[in-house]
């Protein structure tokens, strides 16, 4: 499956909502989202990162080294109280989005 | 058979190359991709691919390594993380400057203490005088505002670097020009003091020093000292080497000790103030020094009962001298006369208000009060007074725009 690229602008939301439920490494958030979706899309890991690094910049996400089981250590992440109120921000923008183009597309069919 | 993880190693080493991160930043990004790429690979395996392909799929799937580096770098280096750390680097500038005064502080008494006894030596030996010190302490102002500019711009860059993520060879050269521009603006337009040309070149200095310093700034230099250190060794090495400066230029500024002044014998001129005879008569007679309003002085005479009845014309005349009142030679008339009135209510007082030009260089005065006698000469009452010019106040602008119009 190739990477969805329509994935590109909705990544913080899809990373903050599979991280809101427990504390995640990288390719095991990616492997997550694709789960979640029933198969439907596949995460770009290309743009995964770039979005981890940027929410924890922006102190949604707090992330720690701990050593791994099966083989080099990993860098888990965590959703912060500042991550909970953005994760709640951005699915409302994408609900208020997604019943737009509900509407208009239902709206716009005849009968 | 090639190494099948040869692909992943030339892949992270093409994605550090390219994220121009600070190296302990740099490490951990491509620790934490190569962990990634482990798991992803194991999966792959696991799902029937041989080695070799698991690997390039893997790498595929994180794409570029150039657009991958980019999009992290300018992730983790935010324009907010920026703005934080400018803040950071405003206070550590406020800290260098502290620091970088004080170590300035202990060189110069240290420069002090070494000139002065060599001084000392050389004016004995050679039954000379050295110039006033209070005039060459100006020079110190320079190795002050040097040094504590040049400490500020030092501590900026590592503060700002590590606290946006950035190369302090990234920062270097933008926080040099973006400081010294503010500190010149500071010291152009913002200081206001008695301005002499010392202090103009201590001013002028700042935006350099800083500039210099940032620099020259490295990538572990602490942000905040853990306690007060002072480096005696480098305190008392350029502590000699800035006495073995100011004894120099003291020893350009030496001359005779020898004292000229009405009634000390000796040969003296007899042009100037020189050809007046003094008038050791019973008059009292006091200068005072003006304030920054008037920049003027005031001198007083006061007459008892013994003055000659055909005394007249009492002035006050302002003669070119050095720091020690010794009207300068070859000079044959006052700069400025300024006739003494009586002062009301109080009989045999006179008065005069001297008004000065302010002087960005030191600048002496002997302030004399003369009077004409009955044969219709003039006379010295009692010695010269010493009067420095006022401080001439202002920015360094208006002082460059002073020397200008000059």
């Amino acid at each position: 499956m190739s990477p969805d690229p329509r994935l590109n602008g909705t990544m913080p939301l899809l990373v903050l909502t599979v991280v809101a439920d427990e504390e995640l490494y990288g390719y095991e958030i990616a492997q997550r989202i694709r789960d979640r979706s029933g198969g439907a899309f596949a995460p770009s890991e290309g743009s995964l990162y770039p979005a981890l690094h940027r929410l924890e910049a922006d102190g949604a996400l707090e992330a720690t080294w701990r050593a791994s089981d099966v083989g080099p250590r990993r860098r888990y992440y965590r959703i912060t109280s500042s991550g909970r109120g953005l994760l709640a921000e951005q699915r409302d923008r994408f609900t208020a989005f997604v019943a737009g183009v509900q509407g208009v597309t239902t709206g716009g069919i005849d009968g | 058979m090639a190494d099948p993880r040869a692909d992943r190693d030339a892949y992270l080493e093409r994605v550090a190359s390219d994220l121009r991160l600070p190296p302990a930043s740099s490490a951990e990004v491509v620790e934490e991709l190569r962990s990634h790429l482990d798991a992803a690979v194991a999966d792959l395996e696991a799902e029937g691919l041989d080695r070799s392909l698991a690997e390039r799929e893997a790498i595929a799937r994180l794409g570029d390594p150039t657009a991958l580096a980019v999009g992290i770098r300018q992730a983790r280096q935010s324009r907010r993380r920026l703005l934080v750390a400018a803040g950071y680097g405003v206070l550590a500038a406020v800290r260098g400057a502290i620091w970088g005064y004080l170590f300035a502080f202990a060189i110069v008494m240290v420069a002090i203490g070494l000139s002065a006894v060599a001084i000392q030596v050389l004016v004995n030996v050679l039954d000379m005088e050295a110039y006033s010190w209070a005039d060459m302490s100006g020079l110190l102002t320079v190795p002050y505002a040097v040094f504590a500019t040049g400490y500020a711009g030092y501590l900026v860059p590592p503060v700002v670097a590590r606290r946006s993520d950035r190369r302090v060879a990234d920062v270097r050269r933008p926080i040099a020009m973006i400081g010294a521009l503010a500190v010149g603006v500071i010291a152009v337009f913002g200081i206001r003091l008695d301005m002499t040309t010392t202090f103009a070149v201590a001013l002028a200095s700042m935006p350099f020093g800083f500039a210099v310093g940032a620099l020259l700034a490295r990538d572990d230099v602490a942000e905040r000292p853990a306690r007060i250190r002072l480096d005696w060794r480098s305190i008392v090495v350029v502590g000699a080497a800035s006495a073995l400066v100011i004894s120099l230029i003291a020893l350009t500024t030496l001359r005779p000790s020898l004292t000229y002044g009405p009634g000390t014998g000796g040969e003296m001129p007899t042009t100037g103030l020189w050809q007046y005879p003094q008038v050791a008569e019973d008059v009292m007679w006091s200068s005072s020094g003006g304030t920054t309003a008037t920049t003027g002085y005031e001198m007083t005479v006061a007459f008892d009962d013994t003055r000659p009845a055909d005394w007249h014309d009492l002035r006050v005349e302002v003669w070119p001298s050095d720091d020690r009142g010794i009207p300068t030679p070859g000079v044959d008339t006052p700069i400025l006369v300024v006739p003494m009135t009586e002062v009301a209510d109080v009989p045999g007082a006179y008065e005069a208000l001297i008004d000065l030009e302010p002087a960005t260089t030191p600048t002496y005065y002997s302030l004399a009060s003369t009077v004409v006698d009955g044969s219709g000469e003039r006379a010295i009452l009692g010695g010269p007074d010493v009067a420095p010019a006022p401080a001439w106040n202002g920015t360094l602008w208006e002082f460059l725009a002073l020397q200008v119009v000059r």
